[in-house]
């Protein structure tokens, strides 16, 4: 029996150290260990034996059943690790490949368009610096699109602004500058907002010509409020949108709502480029908001969006913005947060 | 605008700035100046040179053979030349082999060679003006004054070569002074620290004091400020000289004669527009400027007639309008080749009224968009008197015959300003030195006396009309001439309050967030325009639309009262290459109304597509189940979804009947709507072109800005005891929603059910015609305790007793 239980341990020990790989060795296993294994059975016939012989036989049997499992759990983590060591080779995937059918990222779309993409993050800027975020109607009324931004009927500046008149006597606002009327027939002084929405003019459409344009105000009113201040502010609007590295300069111009008026010009890309119309807030704009002028000063600034989008990713023709082309928009699959 | 850049150096000295610093200076200074244009520069080959001999060519009756010498020790050449005009004697533009001319036969630029015309060689040629590319005159060639000098370049003799710059006309709307050279270099002056070299103008002493002058009366004085005439006489007209054409046409302006050209010469450089009339028509020997009368009819020197209103300004001779004032001159008095003396007009108009007139007429001339930037009426005189001077100057024997006519009822007063130097320092957050400051006002003609702590300002008459008119103009004055750069950036201090982004922009984000990047819609944008067309096609032709008076084109004539249309063409024109797709865009919808303004109702609107139905109605529940999983993730509960047909999204939109009658939903909450979705109806489907089904969705921004403010989470005690899973089968008429039958189940065990969804339809073999079985699963639960076998026995009785008692067969639970 004893020699039986030798052998048996021997065999074992040879076929564990056979296995090529874990489930062979769960086959060696069961083969030996398992409920039905040859130790077991060896096991159940020691009720027949002679008493004497039980003990020796039990022992031994107990022992080639330890030094088996020893054997097998040593084979076992040497196999594994043999596993693992060769992983780069054995489990190799195919990262380029597509995803399997029905994965959770197959087949989804879903884009932002640009111009919204780029609304966010300007008024994320403005909402840390302490700015609020206004709406308007996009259909206004003569008051608010010219006569209190100093443009009064008949004035030369009307040329500037191609207007869509309406059958109700109203017009589409042709900027956000009346956002900035509403504001201070609202609000008292200090009033730090931005209104970033769809603007109309009117024009033939072609690859550089649009009638529907998205633009973003911003006004700042408050005591002493200065020209030093609006380079700051805008500064650091073109910094997180454009870049750090990006440079102003401002340039004299011409808009009846400010005085002084400027273009800022900004580098891009390794050049000047013309980006936006600002000024200190027009005395007469201040007094037809219902704020004393020689209290209060502030500045004003009003810049094209759907140019910066085209700029920022290159666009060749403005009319994709407004095209729902999915060839154009299903490219801009990112930029939102929140 | 354009400006030339020589005759800038003729009032300033530019010795020292070429034109990129000329350029640059304006630009960072003054107003922008958006391009130069070097002029004359492809003339640079080309001499002068005296023809010393012409003689017929021997085998051509209309050429003759020319010998031009080119300066002193050149030897002589012998040009072909076929002009009709050549002489012997003449000064020539002569251009040598290897020139190029910017005007050959085909108006393309030519080099010369070499070549030999008839058997004769011809070395060079002799320039026509058309050839140089300095005008229309191709008769013959140009003969230059005899006194011009020869051998020299010709560009250089003839004063041709030039930089012309062309200038952002919106940046000088309010800078009357700058429509003129003269205004342009007072500004370089003081930019460049050079003194200014004005234009000299006839001195006053040279009008006969003694006389009668030329009666002129100003009846509408709100229409002209001021009305200077000057008679003028013994005049002999003619074709400008050469230089002066020169500088005309460089700068757009199309040279007609002497007299006409010296007028607009003065308003080049003065900026103040000139009409001189024909003394022999002016009929009955006076001047009036009044109102049209309505009606009144004029023939313009363009040749058309124009019919006038109250509204327009006329001068009128002792018959009728001579002029349309400030817009155009009549055909019945302007300048003629045989004029030999001329009433000159130097006036000052109102604005508003030659700006009303010349839109009016479609006229926007030279003088008109001049005056309607408000001219300062000083500048009438002095431009009258410059023309004058330059009459003079170009015919000697001209002769003033009456004293001068000036009709100025309300003369400019002067203005004065005060501006405290802490002014410029707080506007432009940087401080320039004060007698920089004043330094820099005297510069531009202001006249600045230090008083206190700042300077009192006397306002040139040139820069007083709408332009300076508050401190805070001259801050703008110092600002830009001592330079913007010089403004350092500082960082403003305001009180630190906080600013979140305002509901209706915050539920935006979300919706672009769940609709983009959670269920993979493409978010689109579109006009908010659509065509009368359009609004006929899609079922609104009806509806009364806000309309654009002035669309650029008939596409965008009406103001969208639905999104259908643009979702409907986005949809068609992607099909082509996207089969089935998603698309989203915000927004709005205009409905004319009573008040001040429209109506502006804010939508989310959906679309999707798809080539082939996966199952009845799929394109329409996937839309609908995007729509509700869009609720879900802005936390809105309790919105009710039933059937509806052509339900309007809100009071004031019209009826969606675009939509499917049996695949659309309105989705409510109270007594809201938040949206309609549904599927395209067939025939509008096939009138758009759309292939396959498409579904359509509009919801309501504010009412789900309204629903959004109200979410909240009302928390309900983790269940502790078992629940009891239970299904039911009923059979109920095919149009039954199957939201009634849950319901009824729901209203039969309120509070001991709990996720009942139905999770089989069936329709056919075993169910009754016109009927359908759904399927449904719930659990039962009771929050005190396990429910036990009985408890749970009464719960499904009282479910199946219900929708028994609703007259439905409950076919097996």
């Amino acid at each position: 029996m004893l020699d039986q239980l030798q052998a048996l341990q021997a065999t074992a020990l040879d076929e564990v150290r056979a296995a090529v790989d874990v489930a062979a060795l769960d086959v060696v296993q069961s083969a030996f260990l398992g409920k039905k294994g040859q130790v077991q059975q060896v096991l159940r016939t020691i009720g027949k034996l002679d008493p004497k012989e039980r003990g020796p036989v039990g022992r031994a049997a107990n022992e080639a059943k330890q030094a088996i499992e020893a054997a097998l759990e040593a084979r076992k983590a040497e196999l594994l690790a043999a596993a693992d060591a060769n992983l780069a080779e054995t489990e190799w995937v195919d990262a380029t490949l597509p995803p399997p059918a029905g994965s959770r990222a197959s087949g989804r779309g879903g884009s932002i368009h640009p111009i919204t993409a780029l609304v966010r993050d300007m008024e994320d800027v403005f909402l840390s610096m302490g700015f609020e975020t206004l709406d308007g109607p996009w259909v206004e009324d003569d008051h608010h699109n010219f006569g209190a931004l100093n443009i009064p009927p008949d004035h030369p500046a009307r040329d500037m602004q191609d207007t869509y008149w309406l059958t109700d006597g109203n017009l589409l606002r042709t900027h956000t500058s009346p956002v900035q009327v509403r504001a201070m027939e609202t609000r008292k002084p200090p009033i730090r907002a931005v209104c970033l929405g769809r603007i109309f003019r009117n024009e033939e459409l072609d690859a550089t010509h649009e009638n529907t344009f998205h633009q973003c105000e911003g006004f700042f009113v408050d005591r002493d409020v200065s020209v030093g201040h609006m380079i700051y502010v805008l500064e650091s609007l073109l910094h997180e949108i454009i870049g750090p590295d990006v440079k102003v300069r401002l340039r004299p111009s011409y808009f009846p709502f400010v005085e002084p008026g400027f273009e800022m010009d900004v580098t891009f890309r390794g050049d000047w480029m013309e980006l936006l119309g600002c000024g200190m807030v027009h005395p007469y704009v201040l007094e037809a908001g219902g704020i004393d002028p020689n209290e209060y000063s502030g500045f004003a600034f009003g810049m094209g969006i759907d140019r910066l989008v085209m700029v920022r990713h290159g666009v060749e023709d403005i009319r994709h913005l407004m095209s729902g082309d999915l060839r154009f928009m299903s490219q801009f699959t990112g930029g939102l947060e929140g | 605008m354009k400006l030339s850049y020589r005759w800038l150096g003729e009032m300033v000295d530019l010795t020292e700035a070429d034109p990129d610093r000329v350029q640059h200076k304006l630009t960072f200074h003054t107003a922008e100046i958006e391009d130069q244009e070097p002029v004359g520069a492809g003339l640079a080959a080309l001499l002068t040179g005296r023809v010393t001999a012409v003689r017929p060519h021997p085998d051509a009756d209309k050429l003759r053979l020319c010998t031009v010498q080119t300066g002193e020790g050149e030897a002589p050449v012998e040009v072909v030349c076929g002009a009709p005009n050549v002489a012997e004697g003449q000064v020539i533009a002569y251009a040598p082999e290897g020139a190029t001319l910017p005007g050959g036969p085909d108006g393309a630029p030519i080099t010369l060679e070499r070549r030999t015309i008839r058997g004769v060689e011809s070395c060079g040629m002799i320039c026509s003006e058309r050839e140089m590319g300095l005008g229309e005159g191709h008769d013959g060639i140009l003969v230059l004054p005899a006194d011009t000098p020869v051998g020299v370049p010709f560009a250089e003799a003839c004063a041709i070569d030039d930089t012309i710059f062309e200038v952002d006309n919106v940046c000088v709307t309010h800078r009357p002074d700058l429509w003129g050279h003269l205004g342009w270099a007072r500004e370089l002056s003081a930019l460049l620290h050079k003194p200014l070299q004005a234009p000299a103008l006839l001195d006053l002493a040279e009008l006969p004091s003694e006389g009668e002058a030329f009666p002129i009366a100003i009846d509408d004085e709100a229409g002209c400020r001021r009305y200077v005439g000057i008679v003028i006489e013994n005049l002999t007209n003619g074709p400008s000289p050469l230089p002066l054409r020169r500088r005309l046409e460089a700068l757009g302006v199309r040279s007609i004669d002497l007299l006409v050209d010296l007028t607009n010469l003065v308003l080049l450089e003065q900026g103040q527009p000139l009409h001189a009339f024909d003394l022999r028509d002016v009929r009955g020997g006076e001047i009036r400027v009044r109102s049209a009368a309505e009606g009144e009819v004029m023939n313009t020197l363009d040749g058309q007639a124009r019919t006038l209103t109250a509204e327009d300004l006329v001068i009128a001779d002792g018959e009728g309008p001579v002029a349309i004032a400030g817009v155009m001159g009549g055909e019945n008095s302007e300048v003629r080749a045989d004029t030999t003396a001329i009433l000159l007009e130097s006036a000052t108009f109102d604005p508003l009224r030659i700006r009303r007139t010349a839109t009016r007429l479609g006229l926007r001339t030279e003088a008109s968009s001049r005056f309607e930037k408000s001219l300062d009426p000083e500048l009438a005189l002095q431009a009258a008197l410059r023309f004058a001077g330059l009459v003079k100057h170009y015919m000697p024997e001209a002769r003033f015959t009456r004293p001068l006519s000036d009709c100025y009822p309300r003369p400019y007063a002067g203005l004065e300003l005060y501006l405290p130097y802490s002014l410029v320092r707080r506007r432009l957050g940087t401080r320039i030195a004060d007698h920089r400051v004043r330094g820099i006002l005297i510069s531009l003609g202001f006249q600045a006396t230090e008083d206190g702590d700042g300077v009192a300002v006397k306002v040139p008459s040139w820069r007083a009309t709408k332009d300076i008119e508050r401190p805070t103009d001259l801050v703008e004055e110092v600002g830009r001439v001592a330079g913007y750069h010089r403004i350092a950036s500082v960082a403003p201090i305001a009180p630190m309050t906080p600013k979140l982004p305002r509901p209706v922009r915050a539920l935006e984000r979300r919706v672009a967030a769940v609709l983009s990047l959670e269920l993979g819609h493409a978010e689109v944008k579109h006009r908010s325009f659509y065509s009368a067309k359009e609004a006929e096609r899609i079922g609104l032709g009806a509806v009364a639309h806000l309309r654009v008076v002035n669309p650029s084109s008939e596409e965008h004539s009406h103001m969208i009262q639905s999104t259908a249309p643009d979702m409907l063409h986005t949809i068609v024109r992607n099909q082509v290459r996207v089969p089935s797709g998603t698309v989203w865009e915000g927004a709005r919808l205009f409905v004319p109304r009573a008040a001040a303004l429209p109506l502006e109702r804010a939508v989310f609107s959906l679309a999707s597509w798809a080539p082939d139905e996966v199952s009845p109605g799929a394109q329409f529940l996937a839309m609908l189940a995007d729509v509700q999983a869009l609720l879900t993730r802005l936390g809105i509960t309790g919105a009710e979804v039933a059937n509806a047909e052509s339900p309007a999204l809100c009071e004031g939109l019209p009826a969606t009947t675009w939509l499917h009658p049996g695949r659309t939903a309105r989705i409510t909450r109270g007594e809201a709507t938040l949206a309609v979705v549904g599927e395209v109806l067939p025939a509008v489907a096939r009138r758009y072109e759309v292939a396959g089904r498409a579904a359509l969705a509009e919801i309501d921004a504010d009412a789900l800005l309204v629903a959004h403010a109200e979410r909240r989470v009302d928390y309900e005690p983790v269940l502790r005891y078992p629940v009891v899973p239970f299904d039911v089968a009923v059979i109920v008429p095919r149009t039954t929603p199957a939201g009634d039958v849950q319901r009824t189940m729901r209203a039969a065990v309120d509070g001991s059910i709990r996720d009942l969804h139905v999770f089989d339809v069936y329709e056919g073999e075993g169910i009754p015609a016109g009927e359908r079985s759904l399927a449904l699963r719930c659990e039962l639960f009771d929050r005190a305790g396990t429910l036990s076998t009985k408890a749970a026995d009464a719960l499904r009785k009282r479910i199946t007793d219900a929708l028994s008692g609703a007259g439905w067969t409950v076919r097996r639970s």
